[in-house]
């Protein structure tokens, strides 16, 4: 079904345009009541950085190939292709234990969160830091399937999988 | 030091040479070293979150991105081009001094010595090798060499983070940054034109002087943005952050009304690519702030500072040590994994010998800059060739030159810190 996932992926990298979209607004909102009404709002400051929290993971959890992150692969380049599926099936594994261990201390927390409130928009934090928990489960479910991945016969499929592509 | 530390220092240092992303290493360790020391998890995310929305600085980030990002696509490096040409392309390795001019251009709109790679380098580098007299490797490490320019000049990413773990002023970073970039430029343009005497470069056919004020004309909107930026932030109007905003609608204005570079679809994948890239630096960031409040809890920067005072080092031997070990790391780590990791564990010491921090944080991001040509890990020789297709091997044998000149301007610096302090104390910078 690759129509559906190529469509999926447009509907995720929209989402994030849009958002990253109404981050840049805010901010130029905020400069113009600042400078040019000399009446600045406060919800603006706020807005931004929601967004920004949102983009932030959202992306993350998402979007992101392994090859988009900064990696120091000088090792790994130079080691043999058998090694490299292996380094790379083990790597995958302890990401998705880590996060998968860190996980009810992190809902917990953030469900703790409930009784703060941001100051102007009165946002409740719990909502606000939700995406952390989003990204949380993304990268257990996502690291886990490429470890699945790594160690299947379609193993160089996922090995080789280049960065995102960059707009021309 | 406790023993979950070592692991964790072990660990971290272990997954990122298994290949790990070096963020999920920090994140990884982290989250270990908190359940082998009974500690509560949930640490793990009040750390990132918490601070992650304390750092309204941070923002800036991703203006600075998409500023740079709006310039490439809306066809600015081309016009930047034809003006540098008009000015410098009339000496004798004169394609050479245009990549060195056009990158402090550049340097003065976007942040990333790899979005000026991307953006100049590129370019100029095809240009060199197309007219047959470059040798390739050089064309490349030229391009490379003046792309560590792009940070130094403000705005600067780096910098900004900087100033997000050292809680030192931007502004005055970013002015502190000015005079280092040009002492940059210049030495390298001494470098090339010493190399073209010797191996007999081309000139290129001098642009009339009566053409200059046409391409001057042309390439001027995109010669603005710096401008705007530099007098939204000093003349003290705009905060960093909002003057970023401002000139990332100014590029926008630029590339979509001006040149009518973007169709609709083309502003969705570049805000797509915005939002890519600053999630990428974000979730360094994320696991620094992890990483770090571990580090403090240990109460590392004050046992490397109270370790200093006993042995009684003075602020300029400290200074060329901090400077020779981050050159070290420099051939191994990535730009923000030692801005955020490392360049912390130093900023008690220097408050403690007395060393200025804006001083301190121009030297160190040059430095950090420089080692972004080193190799074997050196980004900007891996995205060169990755750009071009030049063997990295031509490009390291001819980049060596512009490294050992940049590292004298370096010690020149570290020397004399009016190089760095003399704009921001023009402009009210107090500080020693």
């Amino acid at each position: 079904m690759p129509r559906l996932a190529d469509r999926l992926r447009r509907g995720i990298e929209t989402v994030a345009a849009i958002v990253f979209a109404a981050m840049f607004a805010a901010f130029i909102l905020q400069v113009f009541t600042r400078y040019v009404l000399n009446d600045p709002t406060a919800w603006t400051q706020e807005a931004t950085l929601v967004c920004y929290l949102w983009v932030v993971f959202w992306c993350a959890a998402f979007m992101l190939r392994e090859r988009d992150q900064i990696t120091f692969d000088m090792l790994v380049t130079i080691s043999p292709r058998r090694v490299q599926r292996v380094l790379a099936a083990v790597s995958a594994l302890l990401v998705a234990v880590a996060f998968a261990v860190a996980l009810p201390g992190t809902i917990d927390w953030i469900r703790f969160m409930k009784f703060e409130k941001t100051p102007v928009m009165g946002l409740r934090y719990d909502w606000l830091y939700s995406i952390f928990i989003v990204f949380c489960v993304a990268v257990v479910v996502r690291a886990g399937l490429r470890a699945r991945e790594l160690l299947s016969s379609r193993w160089e499929r996922t090995l080789d999988e280049p960065p995102s592509s960059l707009p021309e | 030091m406790s023993v979950p530390f070592i692991l964790l220092l072990a660990g971290f240092f272990g997954l990122a040479a298994l290949g790990m992303p070096i963020a999920y290493a920090m994140f990884v360790s982290s989250i270990a070293y908190l359940v082998l020391t009974g500690r509560d998890v949930g640490l793990f995310s009040e750390q990132i979150l918490n601070n992650l929305v304390d750092s309204f600085v941070l923002l800036a980030v991703p203006l600075f991105i998409l500023a740079a990002n709006l310039m490439n696509a809306g066809g600015v490096s081309e016009r930047l081009l034809l003006f540098c040409q008009a000015i410098v392309g009339r000496f004798r390795g004169g394609l050479a001094h245009v990549s060195v001019v056009a990158n402090i251009i550049f340097a003065g709109m976007s942040g990333s010595a790899i979005a000026d790679a991307a953006a100049v380098g590129k370019l100029l580098t095809e240009m060199m090798v197309k007219t047959g007299r470059y040798p390739p490797g050089f064309a490349a490490a030229v391009s490379a060499a003046a792309a560590t320019i792009g940070p130094i000049i403000p705005p600067s990413i780096p910098m900004v983070l900087y100033a997000l773990v050292s809680g030192a002023s931007i502004g005055y970073l970013f002015l502190g940054g000015i005079v280092p970039g040009f002492m940059m430029g210049a030495s390298l343009m001494l470098a090339i034109a010493w190399v073209a005497h010797r191996r007999d470069f081309p000139r290129d056919e001098a642009v009339p002087l009566r053409d200059i004020p046409r391409a001057t004309l042309r390439a001027f909107p995109p010669l603005m943005l710096p401008v705007i930026l530099l007098f939204g932030i000093y003349g003290g109007a705009a905060t960093p952050t909002e003057a970023a905003s401002i000139a990332a609608l100014y590029a926008l204005f630029l590339a979509g009304a001006v040149y009518r570079a973007l169709t609709l679809k083309d502003v969705i994948d570049l805000f797509a690519q915005s939002a890519r890239s600053t999630a990428v630096v974000a979730l360094l960031i994320a696991g620094a702030f992890v990483l770090n409040y571990i580090v403090a809890s240990e109460n590392i920067p004050q046992v490397i500072s109270g370790w200093l005072q006993t042995v009684n080092v003075s602020p300029i031997v400290f200074l060329l040590l901090v400077n020779g070990l981050l050159l070290l790391l420099g051939c191994l780590f990535d730009a923000t994994t030692l801005l955020l990791v490392m360049v912390p564990l130093f900023l008690p010491a220097c408050r403690a010998l007395g060393i200025d921090l804006i001083h301190f944080g121009v030297v160190i991001v040059i430095n950090i800059m420089i080692g972004l040509l080193t190799p074997p890990y050196g980004v900007l020789l891996f995205v060169m060739n990755g750009l071009t297709g030049i063997p990295l091997r031509d490009i390291i044998r001819e980049v060596w030159l512009f490294i050992g000149i940049l590292l004298l301007a370096l010690l020149v610096m570290i020397f004399v810190p009016d190089t760095v302090l003399w704009l921001p104390r023009l402009l009210g910078y107090q500080g020693t």
